[in-house]
């Protein structure tokens, strides 16, 4: 099965042309690694694929993004999101709650997810992540390889079919990549499609695929 | 399973400070011309503020600028409709009177009663402030978008000031700039500011969007708050206040 299909999708900013004519397809299980230099488009890519281009952001589009066979424009708030989790590049603007443990209960709460299920994803989330000391800690206390844990954390507390991943490492230490890189691969072995953007290639061995924009 | 927000364990709940603060400024817009009932109403206002936890030394610093104030209403009534003892008189014009004074001080009392109940929300976390707004049925993406909102600003002001520190580094001593100058800098530092953070807030929206914000009607929340008896104590004695302050208003009881 299909999880994401790519038809000769085009953006621009403007006069300013990023992808032309790009088209991508993955299946159900698959890891894709998305390389490239920096402003080849990598994260416009995630964004077009999430639904956020055209309409949040301000770009012309051409093309189509399926999502498991559904053009993402027509799916519901909520539909998108049991299907696709993305960690952004910024983990600076991700963040916006007063603890940790908000953070990861704002979703869950979102898809009106009952309490005692919440705790236990909660418990689950921070321990995968390693951030459990942190729990009730402000988001803006923390670094900036422990805010990309959190984002991480908050997104896979929606257990979403597709997880989008714009660099989503990239400030962690190698302990921290190494251990995240573990999860992946069980993620993986569950039956989680991936798409990673990344610069590095700590995650090339978990990948099924590459691609280089 | 009802979990216990963690810092808030000794703070009435948040509706109760609601209640407190909507029946506080009601009644700051409501006395007119009632200078001792309006310092009664400062003075309870400021117990309830003490009792909450307020930091005083912070207040302070902010009422005082309130002072300066007071004094310049004062003259402008006493200049400009003179009423009551003349206190003080340059070249027959009547720069403070009684009358003034008193109508400085009720504009004072005002905006005074306005922060400090402004100011018994710092006690709270937001996520605390939501959850009491949620749970007195205002819609969860109001009551988000306040607290958004709220954040807002503070990061502006962080912004505006990590762009002052780049121009001081670069060998800008604004300190030495002219009048002119000086505003004109601040002109052209507040645009790119107010862009980035636009930029930020729109990040921070497709984040939240994507996290399933909106989703459904309604959505479940992993922290409830529920009313201890001394909170409803509390509810009650606001009331009670409430209803005599209400009595005293419209009958007009002059007990001074
Ligand atoms: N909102 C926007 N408005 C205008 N131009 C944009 C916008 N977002 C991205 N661009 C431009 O599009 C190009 C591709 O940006 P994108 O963020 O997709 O690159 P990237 O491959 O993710 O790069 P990096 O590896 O640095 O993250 C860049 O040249 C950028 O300047
Ligand atoms: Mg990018």
């Amino acid at each position: 099965m299909t999880a994401i299909e790519v038809r000769n999708l085009s953006v621009s900013y403007g006069e300013y042309s990023v992808l032309r004519d790009f088209s991508l397809t993955v299946e159900v299980g698959e890891a894709v690694l998305i390389q490239g230099p920096s402003g080849c488009g990598k994260s416009t890519l995630l964004h077009a694929i999430c639904g956020l281009i055209p309409g949040v952001i301000d770009a012309e589009c051409s093309g189509e993004v399926l999502v498991f066979g559904e053009l993402v424009q027509t799916l519901s708030v909520a539909e998108r999101a049991k299907r696709l989790g993305i960690v952004f590049q910024n983990p600076e603007t991700q963040l916006f709650c007063d603890s940790i443990e908000d953070e990861i209960a704002f979703g869950l709460e979102n898809i009106c997810t009952p309490r005692d299920e919440m705790a236990r994803r909660i418990d689950e989330m921070l321990k995968l992540t390693d951030i459990e000391k942190y729990r009730f800690a402000s988001p803006k206390e923390l670094s900036g390889g422990q805010k990309q844990r959190v984002v991480l954390a908050a997104v896979m507390a929606l257990d979403p079919k597709v997880l989008l991943l714009d660099e989503a490492l990239s400030q962690l230490d190698r302990r921290g990549k190494g251990m995240l890189r573990e999860q992946f691969s069980q993620l993986r072995s569950e039956g989680c499609t991936m798409l990673m953007v990344d610069h590095d290639d700590e995650l090339v061995s978990i990948a099924s695929r590459i691609i280089n924009l | 399973m009802t979990r216990k927000l963690q810092r808030t364990v000794r703070l009435p709940d948040p509706r109760v400070v609601f209640a407190l603060a909507f029946v506080l400024s009601s009644f700051a817009v409501v006395i007119r011309g009632n200078l001792w009932l309006m310092i009664g109403l400062m003075a309870v206002s400021l117990l309830c503020a003490v009792c909450i936890g307020v930091d005083f030394r912070q207040m302070w610093r902010r009422l005082r600028r309130l002072l300066q104030l007071l004094l310049i209403v004062s003259i402008l009534r006493s200049v400009f409709a003179p009423s009551g003892t003349i206190l003080l008189e340059l070249w027959g014009v009547q720069i403070l009177t009684v009358g003034g004074i008193q109508i400085g001080a009720l504009v004072l009392l005002r905006l005074g009663l306005f922060i400090t109940s402004g100011a018994m929300f710092t006690c709270y976390s937001v996520r605390v402030l939501i959850q009491g707004m949620v749970q007195i049925k205002m819609p969860y993406e109001l009551a988000y978008m306040v607290s958004v909102g709220v954040r807002f600003i503070p990061q502006l002001a962080e912004e505006l000031k990590d762009s002052l520190t780049a121009l001081q580094l670069r060998g800008v001593v604004i300190e030495e700039l002219k009048l002119k100058k000086k505003l004109s800098l601040y002109t052209y530092l507040i645009l790119p500011v107010i862009v980035s953070s636009m930029q930020n807030a729109k990040e921070l929206a497709m984040s939240m969007e994507m996290r399933a914000f909106r989703a459904e009607r309604n959505r479940t929340s992993f922290y409830a708050l529920s009313l201890k008896p001394s909170d409803i104590v509390m509810l009650c004695g606001i009331l009670a206040f409430t209803i005599l302050m209400g009595v005293i208003l419209i009958v007009g009881v002059d007990i001074f």
